[in-house]
């Protein structure tokens, strides 16, 4: 394996070219009116700017450093790679199928809401007020429990006692390490601040009730559970897909995804994979680069 | 001529000497350390032999290097160079900073109608966002795990003790969990999975990526994109680009391990965090509303949910464009 190689590109730019072009960029800017130091420094930031949005040398352009997830794309790893995405078709017979009936509720849900948008949209905009209106009440319920306890809490001797004989429970919970007792003692004392069933009779009572949903609400829902499960069904027959992949290509999951997205990066950078330089892109190995370059045709049609 | 004279030396000089230095500093002293460029030199901010297992706080040094750029009210941008002794590797982070508060959240999920393929970039993001970046992570064209678009649920929840949730509601607040639990969905208007976790319970690092052997690889390196939430409530979405010469060179696996991913987002300040499909798929837009042209870091393919970032505006009678699919 091939660990060392520099990117060409890194040997070809000299410190020498960079620093001609920067004092051209220097000599073609334009008159600065601060003071000479005011000036260096633009020019500086200028100049870093200029070369690192360009051709910033770094650090050298270095080969891939191959380790148990990136493998080599050595000639007879591509070709196991091309093999699999034959062989796997099976594991994926069924998707077509899928994707078409995913489109049809898709298409029915669009129709259901775009006939029943501005009834929808009114309906739950009632909904959300009604909803306010109960937080609003639980929270002024809460409130005038809250202060209702502050002015009870020392004065009023059966809460005093009713908190002396948790505490003991409390404590002897605790002592036990039973988290079920110690979570009943502390549902007891916060129950004393809570808004009672009668407070929230009282807050439904003055709101009113959520309006029920509507058949085409009931409908939209319906068909949301219908294309989440299809998604997932899907989302399945892939990942079967690119195991069985992974598997005839001879690699674990992670090895067949990082190998699939280093081939998609190379084809990208070297025109669909059929490179007329010399030497291999930054990141890839001349083996590499002679194995991708060799089935380019094959890996475009698979990868797309 | 004199002026020009004195500018060629200095930029002479800034050429000549920061590479050397940056070459020799972090790789010949801490082998295998991260080092941030701050203030015209390198500082080593985490070791792997001494590696916290929580980051109680951002660490100062990459505070310090942090130059923040406004870019609208809730948003802003930075970037810095992060540079590993051995193996020899720089990478510049790219780094977004939203408040969720002010920007209101959404998810696309995106895939062609013929094959289901995916199909969201940041060239697809709407006029009106300020952010938009790929999110979640994927195999081969449905995104992993639970993903909620609009309020609803496009696909089940995965499991995996590394997978963290990440869910938005209206009002901006955004729940976090991690592990097999999700939160509930009641008022949740956005939400998708991914994994591996890098920081979870304040800071803390998963014990998965401090011992080797429990599933995750501890060594592979790659370019990175992930996701976190400092304390004052804010999110940080940081991408490490490859820093070599030419835009291929970007792409290249080679850059942070998970578990120095998970360190440079405790070192920013982050108690929760989560990676995101990095690689070739990472792609990010930054928007300043005063400028034509938006910043862009694209990535080579196309991906099946985004995350896009808009102004908070008070609600209008004008149909929602995502609520019909």
């Amino acid at each position: 394996m091939s660990h060392a190689a520099s990117c060409s590109l890194w040997n070809r730019l000299s410190i020498r070219a960079l620093l001609i072009a920067g004092t051209a960029l220097l000599v073609t800017a334009p008159p600065a009116r601060a003071g000479l130091g005011d000036m260096m420094k633009k020019a500086t930031d200028k100049a870093a700017k200029s070369v690192e949005k360009k051709a910033t040398p770094t650090a050298p352009c270095k080969a891939v450093e191959y380790d148990e997830v990136v493998l080599e794309l050595t000639n007879d790893r591509v070709e196991h790679i091309l093999a699999a995405f034959k062989a796997a078709g099976e594991a994926g017979a069924e998707r077509p199928a899928l994707v078409e009936k995913l489109n049809k509720l898709n298409d029915e849900r669009g129709a259901i809401w775009d006939k029943n948008y501005e009834a929808i949209q009114k309906t739950q905009s009632k909904r959300d007020d009604i909803k306010g209106c109960y937080h609003d009440g639980y929270k002024a319920a809460e409130q005038r429990r809250a202060e209702e306890y502050s002015k009870r809490a020392l004065t009023d001797p059966v809460l005093l006692a009713k908190y002396q004989r948790l505490a003991q429970e409390n404590n002897a919970a605790a002592m036990k390490g039973d988290s079920a007792a110690m979570n009943r003692m502390m549902q007891g004392m916060h129950e004393e601040m809570a808004p009672t069933p009668d407070d929230s009779l009282q807050v439904r009572k003055q709101c009113g009730p959520l309006p029920p949903k509507s058949a085409a609400e009931e409908k939209v829902d319906a068909l949301d559970k219908q294309i989440t499960s299809l998604n997932d069904q899907i989302a399945t027959v892939d990942e079967n897909v690119a195991k069985a992949q992974a598997q005839k290509g001879g690699m674990d999951d992670q090895q067949w995804a990082a190998a699939l997205e280093r081939i998609r990066n190379y084809m990208a950078y070297s025109g669909g994979g059929k490179s007329s330089s010399k030497s291999p892109p930054c990141g890839f190995s001349s083996a590499e680069a002679e194995a991708l370059s060799k089935h380019a045709e094959q890996l475009k049609a698979v990868l797309g | 001529m004199r002026r020009a004279g004195h500018l060629a030396l200095a930029l002479a000089a800034l050429l000549l000497s920061e590479p050397l230095r940056a070459h020799a500093e972090p790789a010949a002293r801490a082998p295998a350390a991260l080092a941030v460029w701050e203030a015209g030199a390198w500082r080593t901010f985490w070791r792997p032999d001494r590696a916290p297992e929580r980051w109680a706080a951002a660490d100062s040094a990459i505070l310090r290097s942090l130059d923040w750029k406004r870019l609208a009210s809730g948003l802003a941008w930075a970037s810095l160079r992060l540079a590993c002794g051995a193996p020899v590797w720089r990478a510049r982070l790219i780094l977004a900073r939203l408040d969720p508060r002010e920007l209101r959240l959404s998810l696309v999920f995106d895939l062609s109608r013929a094959d289901l393929r995916p199909a969201w970039s940041i060239e697809k993001a709407p006029g009106d966002a300020l952010l938009a970046v790929n999110a979640g992570q994927f195999g081969t064209s449905m995104p992993w795990g639970w993903v909620v678009v609009d309020g609803r649920r496009q696909l089940s929840p995965g499991l995996g003790p590394l997978a963290s949730a990440i869910a938005f509601d209206d009002s901006g607040r955004v729940l976090w969990t991690h592990g097999d639990t999700l939160a509930s969905s009641a008022g949740i208007v956005a939400a998708f999975q991914s994994y591996p976790t890098l920081l979870a319970g304040d800071g803390v690092v998963p014990p998965a990526l401090r011992t080797a052997g429990s599933g995750v690889s501890l060594t592979h390196r790659d370019a990175r994109l992930a996701l976190g939430e400092t304390r004052d409530g804010r999110l940080l979405i940081v991408m490490t680009r490859f820093d070599a010469i030419g835009e291929v060179a970007e792409f290249i696996p080679l850059g942070p391990t998970t578990p120095e991913m998970a360190a440079i987002m405790g070192a920013l300040g982050a108690r929760d965090a989560v990676m995101l499909d990095g690689g070739i798929s990472a792609q990010l837009l930054l928007r300043d509303p005063a400028r034509k042209a938006p910043l862009e870091w694209r990535g080579m393919r196309k991906v099946p949910l985004g995350l896009i970032a808009r102004p908070r505006v008070p609600a209008t009678a004008s149909r929602p464009a995502e609520a019909g699919r």
